[in-house]
């Protein structure tokens, strides 16, 4: 059980984290800031001359912005089904601590056995 | 005050306490945990101490407890923590009634588990010869049809049953015997009773329990048709060496129908007698669950007393008894109201006596410390216990440690990473503390949180400066670097350079930090950072080191050795200082003087010239060429040789200074000792002489002079070594301070291959598609950040400042040899018992 727990702990924090980095990058590419140059420019030979250059990285620009943005709503959602897991996982672990607590069930449950 | 400057001030001090108050004064004493008593019964037997018996019977009643905790913890009931305060230590007559409640409890679970075991047994063998009376019933079936089969009723033929005038009868056993042993079985029957019985078996499809080991069994029915006694005997021994349980079998089908229909009522029967020993059982459990803890805290606070108590020295008049501790100074009036507490709850008429003792021993070292400062205290401990009343370097690594890491760390998304970890750790204080948590991993990064958060945030300061995060640059107060050069010429040329010493750059820094445009240079940033990152390392290495010394001078004050401030701190500080904090002056020299010339951009004027960057000397070269007294050609013949008028001829000065120190250090001490005694020598001679003169009658001798314990070569030798490991350690290191360094350039570049080969292909796949991608790439590449980068590294950095700390730092003034105050405490005392139970 603390396995479903465990996992759905760890993508939660990979999801929060995950969302506030790629949004803020997103909105960086979309700026088209400079310290990103190189995820935009095109490839060495990818490109003619000086106007395909600019036209091409501002292009990439937009895309990866748009890649970002996407990536960022798919973590929204694993968000949703982290806490989901966690939920259920602390569900489970309610009701099995209080079956043991309560003496009839965990009695026959033991009665049951032999 | 007491103070984490240096460790307390402790007195030796003798305790009188009156038998009937013993006890509860050193219960009071135990919570309040400020106490380290002595030994005074080293040579006794721990069998001929006068407490044994109480002892002995405290061992008894945790034996009962550990018990009954297995029990609880065999049916996975909880136990509960104890609910607010930590239960005192009940009184002497009290235990008893412990002893008597655990005895009852003790005696109704074997009880309980005696008679369950006993059940059970009878349950299997019903059950047992339940299935016996199914299964066989099969074999009689056939049996009773003779068309069927040859190997049936008539085993000898039909000329057996026709020549003798009686009919032979067959007789029969019918037992259970476990499936593995069949085959084993039969071949044994067959060769002992050479092929003359027949074995019908069958399994029985549901497993048993077994009784005393509680497992789940597969068995097997079985039936064994003979003839004659004296196959009956050699069957019935066979089944007794397999261990398979004989029952009796009754032949007609209706007797075996009654008997069938007689054991399902008892199985019954015996199901809810079961159901009900359990029930019981599990209620007792329950109800010594709610208490066992708060038990298990009594007996130990029992038992730990009894110990101390038997540290005691009975007096003569055996009523009174003596102990002997050690007591921080300022504690002695909290610990005077506890043990008048302690003898107004004994009801006791005679106050106690805390007597002070002059001593000449060493006394324990001890520092008050709370929850934040122990961690960094704990570290200084972890290489070795101050020296009683030493200065004590634990205040200054509350900051000097996490910068130091820090440099080496410096990244501000990691550092966010690592603080984020860190706050929650030390917000959820009180809850994960109350968890008790079994992992020592855990336990680990538990006791250091204030360290980890700390490391976290000046790691996102350093991060600033450097202004890297996850190895990219923020651009947040504009670059200081712009680009003049035209169209054609960035067409043609795959690498260019913007000259400082031009417009390129505009001549004020950028507001705080690394410039952002940096991270894109990839021919030069290292180059760059490399020229940065070492001189800095440099600079607060040579720092770190002075302070060191400096510590030492406070040491030699407060333990009065005026002496060695002469002839050890002077010229260790003259050293240090003429050499090593000569080269960081260079430093910063060289940085405020050559540089561009704003108007004057790439002028030929000669004066020009020699204060721009084409003339900066390499501070290395320099400071070689002025340990060994040379100088080089002038390869640049516009610069002038030196960096400023006089100064080959004040390096010459201060190395000849600094050699100058190295002898003052090595027989500076010996030769001021070897006066000294040689003065004590002639002091003792004249007073002897004198008591001669007087004459001496029957007076004793002049004391002897005192103190020469070691002859004069081991002071020499001792001497030599420490100045030799001080000289060359100041060189050594000087340099091993450039891990800061080396530690940046490697976390630096791991961040960069990282993005680099993870995330860029991430954010680069194009399409739809696109996102996805990113999605499971950006899950990779936060997996390797958090393991390598931030795990990996952060322990090596780790372990690398406290490198720093204990050798470099530590090694000009800590001596570190004394032993650690170790309180009676009652938390101490349950802590450590309840992590060896775990």
């Amino acid at each position: 059980m603390s396995l479903l727990l465990g996992c759905g702990v760890c993508c939660m924090l990979l999801s929060i984290w995950a969302i506030l980095q790629l949004f803020v990058m997103g909105i960086f590419f979309k700026m088209e800031v400079l310290a990103f140059i190189e995820e935009a420019e095109p490839d060495h030979h990818g490109y003619e001359d000086y106007d395909d250059f600019m036209k091409q990285t501002k292009e990439n620009y937009q895309l990866i912005a748009v890649n970002c943005w996407v990536a960022t709503f798919i973590y929204v959602i694993t968000l949703g089904l982290s806490y989901m897991c966690i939920k259920h996982a602390k569900n489970k672990e309610r009701m099995a601590a209080d079956n043991v607590q309560d003496d009839e069930t965990y009695c026959r449950s033991k009665a049951k056995r032999l | 005050m007491g103070s984490l400057f240096r460790s307390e001030e402790m007195t030796l001090c003798q305790l009188f306490l009156q038998s009937e108050a013993a006890y509860a004064c050193v219960s009071e004493l135990g919570e309040l945990g400020l106490v380290q008593f002595r030994d005074l019964n080293p040579d006794v037997n721990a069998f001929q101490r006068k407490f044994v018996n109480e002892v002995r019977r405290c061992d008894e009643m945790e034996r009962k407890l550990r018990y009954l905790e297995k029990e609880i913890r065999r049916d996975g009931i909880p136990m509960l923590e104890i609910p607010g305060e930590v239960p005192e230590a009940p009184q002497p007559r009290e235990m008893i009634d412990l002893e008597a409640t655990f005895e009852k409890l003790e005696n109704e679970l074997r009880e309980v588990n005696q008679n369950a075991e006993a059940l059970k047994r009878n349950y299997l063998e019903l059950t047992e010869l339940k299935h016996i009376l199914r299964k066989t019933q099969v074999f009689f079936d056939e049996m009773a049809d003779p068309s069927r089969e040859e190997e049936q009723v008539t085993l000898l033929g039909e000329e057996g049953l026709m020549a003798g005038g009686q009919a032979l009868k067959l007789g029969f056993v019918a037992g259970v015997i476990l499936r593995e042993r069949i085959p084993a079985f039969e071949r044994m029957l067959w060769r002992a009773c050479r092929g003359n019985v027949f074995l019908r078996q069958a399994e029985i499809d549901t497993p048993l329990e077994d009784p005393s080991s509680s497992d789940q069994v597969y068995k097997s029915v079985f039936i064994i048709f003979f003839q004659g006694d004296q196959l009956k005997t050699r069957v019935k021994k066979i089944c007794e060496g397999f261990r398979a349980t004989l029952y009796p079998c009754p032949e007609a089908p209706a007797d075996r129908r009654e008997m069938a229909m007689g054991v399902m009522t008892r199985i019954e029967d015996l199901n809810t007698v079961l159901g009900q020993t359990q029930d019981h059982r599990h209620r007792v459990l329950v109800a010594a669950a709610k208490n066992i803890k708060n038990w298990f805290v009594k007996v130990r606070k029992i038992k730990a007393i009894y110990h101390t108590l038997n540290l005691f020295n009975l007096d003569v008049t055996q009523k009174c008894l003596i102990a002997e501790c050690w007591v921080p100074a300022l504690d002695m009036e909290t610990i005077q109201l506890a043990l008048r507490r302690g003898t107004e709850r004994s009801g006791s008429s005679v106050p106690p006596i805390l007597n002070r003792m002059e001593t000449l021993e060493d006394p324990p070292t001890y520092n008050r410390t709370n929850k934040f400062t122990s961690a960094f205290q704990n570290l200084i401990y972890a290489y070795g216990v101050a020296t009683y009343r030493e200065v004590n370097p634990a205040p200054y690594t509350i900051i000097t440690f996490p910068f130091l890491f820090a440099v080496m760390f410096g990244d501000l998304g990691h550092g966010a990473l690592m603080a984020a970890f860190g706050f929650w750790m030390c917000y959820k204080e009180k809850p994960l503390q109350a968890k008790k948590i079994d992992s020592e991993i855990w336990n680990i990064f538990f006791g250091g949180r204030y360290i980890v958060l700390l490391m976290g945030l000046f790691s996102m300061y350093t991060g600033l400066i450097y202004n890297d995060i996850f190895s990219k640059s923020l651009n947040i107060f504009g670059s200081s670097w712009q680009n003049n050069y035209n169209e054609s010429t960035l067409r043609e040329n795959k690498a260019l350079q913007l000259n400082p010493d031009s417009e390129d750059y505009l001549q004020y820094p950028y507001a705080f930090g690394i410039d952002p445009v940096w991270q894109l240079a990839e021919a030069n940033k290292i180059i760059f950072m490399n020229a940065y990152k070492m001189k800095i390392s440099i600079i607060i290495g040579v720092f770190h080191m002075l302070f060191g010394v400096c510590m030492s001078l406070w040491n030699h004050i407060y333990f009065k050795r005026r002496i060695s401030i002469y002839v050890e701190f002077i010229p260790q500080i003259m050293f240090l200082t003429l050499l090593f904090f000569y080269m960081v002056l260079l430093m910063f020299i060289k940085w405020t003087t050559y540089g561009p010339t704003p108007p004057y951009f790439g002028s030929q004027d000669p004066e020009i010239v020699k204060t721009s960057g084409f003339c900066a000397p390499s501070i290395l070269i320099t400071f070689i060429n002025m340990m060994l007294f040379k100088t080089d050609a002038n390869t640049r013949p516009q610069c002038d040789p030196t960096m400023f008028a006089g100064q080959i001829g004040l390096q010459k000065f201060f190395v000849i200074l600094a050699l100058m120190c190295v002898p003052v250090m090595l027989f500076g001490k010996p030769y001021y000792l070897m006066k000294e005694q040689k003065k004590r020598d002639s002091q003792a001679h004249q007073s002897m002489e004198a008591a001669a003169e007087n004459g001496a009658a029957g007076g004793a001798p002049a004391p002897a002079p005192r103190g020469h314990d070691d002859d004069i070569t081991e002071v020499f030798i001792h001497q030599a070594i420490h100045t030799i490991e001080y000289v060359l350690g100041s060189v050594s290191h000087t340099a091993s301070y450039l891990r800061l360094w080396a530690l940046s350039l490697a976390h630096a570049q791991l961040a960069e291959v990282a993005w680099n080969m993870l995330l860029r292909k991430g954010l680069k796949s194009a399409g739809y598609q696109g996102g996805i991608y990113l999605y499971v790439v950006f899950a990779g590449w936060a997996a390797i950040s958090v393991s390598i980068l931030v795990l990996m590294e952060g322990l090596s950095a780790f372990l690398h400042t406290l490198r720093l700390h204990w050798v470099e730092f530590q090694s000009k003034f800590y001596s570190g040899e004394g032993y650690l105050f170790q309180p009676f405490s009652f938390e101490v005392i349950l802590d450590s018992a309840g992590q060896t139970e775990e």
